[in-house]
């Protein structure tokens, strides 16, 4: 063993200092590259997976299924061999950040997917119920709460995504291990060339998955502030997939492992029992009794419910609004929903209009939005 | 079409197979050793010796933290083993730290009075983690551990470009070699990737189904 690194070897290779400088360079060239694409495919596709629209889930289940179930070097050798075809010469360089993102970016897929998921139902339901559109719902509410979540797992994926430029030496990527495959062949002297690499992708990767266990401590920490008694059964959860232990982490990874074709809002209120049952001193116990919107009697409150006050509310005010103007539909639409319809019907009728009658926050909001800070104001209210 | 035909001939089939039954053979080789030292890990991270628990956390960061292929290359060339134990042997000490960590998510979901009452039965630390709470942990741990499984699968396609092992991928790459026509060679991938896919997705099915069934228990 003592041979194998023998003093002048580590000189041989210490020699090459430039082009193993220049080989870690492209290493994290690849991983930066590969890790964009990745996290814009695995965005785009972890919301669309969550859609409403049967096609779309089904073409992101089919892109996640592909790419997870298939061999990342044989994606490679694939691509390596279609882009002559198709008239293109890539550099290898190319294909490997192509080759990566996509591979990654469906693990990525499903931890958005899978944070999501872990979100409450009822922030959904609050949301559309406060006028948001499906697209801010997820980039205002959903996803910068989902966030914490997919933070850790994030991060694991990273590492592996670096991990996995290594790949690329099996078709002369120039990278990191290429080079100490090259190193070691030319001169036999196996021994110092992959310690070095070995001790450069640990240089990369180590920080990145501390970060995961940071993020993920971090993560636990503030539900246990949010919820008052998550943690606990977080900590005690069997099914949890502990950080690095896989491509996924936490609940979330359960879920994904678990959750199939299944939607987010199946998902929902299995992924997160510790606030199913949330502790006694939880607001949201006060609604218990109300608790029968999906038909069992004891769920605990939802923004399921508080759609259908809201909705109650709307009946209310649409029935008002109507018997205000005449029965005119045309009138009592615009008085709903638009602030001049609403001026002109309180103008025209003193005493009798839709905007003075009805209480200002249980109007449906007018067409022309403020953003989200009214409708966070409304719900804190409540 | 006709050369795509060709190719499909029962003896090219059968040749791939056997490239698959290696693949497995490695891969079950692999966890199945795995399972053994991540457990051991994962125990060690629970010891109360300080250097013990320093150990396995040094191994299991140090092996999360490098690529697979490295180790492959590294019992391979440095330590000259034969292919075949050379693979296993890199795969064992890639995967265990993985797996270190699902045993330990698992341990951690043993109710604590699993221990204090094996203890509280006269039963020694080894035979408390063997005839107690192993058990019960394997139960939470089979689905994670079927995924790192098919992690393996996949990986072990490195196997013919780092040592020239004639797992799946070799097998298809041989192939390669005696059909020249662009059709054949893209349905030759086709054939290698569906081989991996079917396998890869009927055990991430079986994990879904199990977590189904562990989840509808309670």
């Amino acid at each position: 063993m003592g041979e194998v690194f023998a003093p002048y070897k580590w000189a041989a290779l210490a020699e090459r200092w430039p082009d193993i400088l220049a080989a870690f360079g492209t290493t994290v060239g690849i991983s930066a590259l590969a890790l964009v694409i990745a996290l814009a495919l695995g965005f785009a596709f972890g919301v669309l997976s969550v859609s409403r629209h049967r096609v779309l889930r089904i073409v992101t289940r089919v892109y996640v299924e592909v790419v997870q179930n298939i061999p990342l070097l044989l994606q490679v050798f694939v691509l390596y061999a279609v882009f002559p075809l198709l008239g293109l010469s890539l550099a290898s360089f190319w294909i490997g950040v192509l080759a990566i993102g996509v591979y990654h970016g469906g693990y990525i897929s499903e931890v958005v997917r899978s944070g999501i998921g872990s979100i409450h139902r009822g922030q959904f339901e609050a949301a559309r119920s406060q006028g948001f559109s499906p697209v801010q719902t997820m980039t205002l509410v959903i996803l910068p709460q989902a966030m914490r979540i997919i933070l850790p797992p994030l991060a694991v994926q990273a590492a592996n995504l670096v991990k996995n430029t290594s790949v690329l030496a099996l078709i002369a990527g120039g990278e990191l291990m290429y080079f100490s495959n090259s190193f070691a062949g030319d001169t036999s002297y196996y021994g110092p060339a992959y310690v070095a690499a070995a001790v450069l992708y640990f240089a990369i990767c180590f920080p990145l998955s501390r970060a995961a266990v940071y993020l993920e401590h971090r993560m636990l920490v503030h539900r246990h502030v949010a919820t008052g008694d998550a943690s606990e059964e977080l900590a005690s959860d069997p099914v949890e997939v502990t950080p690095g232990s896989h491509d996924i982490t936490g609940h979330a990874a359960a879920e994904a492992l678990a959750g199939g074709v299944g939607t987010m809002m199946e998902g929902a209120t299995l992924l997160v029992p510790a606030r199913q049952a949330p502790s006694p001193r939880h607001p949201l116990h006060a609604w218990d009794a109300a608790g029968e919107c999906d038909g069992s009697g004891d769920a605990p409150f939802t923004g399921c419910q508080a759609a259908e006050i809201a909705a109650d509310f709307g009946l209310e005010a649409a029935q008002e609004a109507l018997a205000a103007s005449d029965g005119d539909r045309m009138r009592a639409w615009q008085a709903l929903h638009t602030r001049a319809g609403r001026r002109r019907l309180g103008h025209g009728r003193p005493g009798a209009g839709a905007g003075r009658t009805m209480p200002h926050g249980a109007l449906p909001r007018p067409r022309r939005r403020r953003g989200p800070a009214r409708g966070k104001r409304g719900r804190s209210g409540r | 079409m006709s050369d795509v035909l060709s190719l499909l001939t029962w003896v090219n089939i059968r040749f791939m197979l056997e490239g698959l039954g290696l693949t497995l053979v490695i891969s079950a080789l692999s966890i199945a050793c795995s399972v053994a030292l991540g457990a051991v890990l994962s125990i060690l991270r629970g010891s109360r010796l300080r250097v013990l628990r320093g150990l396995s956390m040094a191994y299991v960061e140090l092996f999360k933290n490098t690529p697979l292929l490295l180790w492959i290359m590294f019992t391979f060339f440095v330590a000259q083993l034969p292919p075949l134990p050379a693979a296993v042997l890199a795969f064992t000490l890639f995967t265990s730290a993985s797996v270190a960590e699902i045993v330990r998510g698992g341990l951690a979901g043993v109710p604590v009075g699993q221990y204090e009452a094996a203890r509280s039965q006269g039963f020694s630390a080894p035979q408390m983690y063997l005839f107690i709470i192993l058990p019960q942990a394997l139960r939470n741990m089979v689905p994670a551990l079927l995924s790192q499984f098919v992690t393996t699968i996949k990986d072990t396609s490195y196997l013919w470009g780092a040592m020239a092992l004639q797992e799946l991928m070799g097998r298809g790459m041989i192939l390669m070699n005696s059909y020249n026509s662009t059709t054949q060679i893209f349905a030759l991938f086709a054939l290698m990737a569906l081989m991996y896919f079917v396998v890869c997705f009927a055990l991430s099915q079986v994990v879904r189904a199990y977590q189904r069934r562990l989840r509808g228990d309670w």
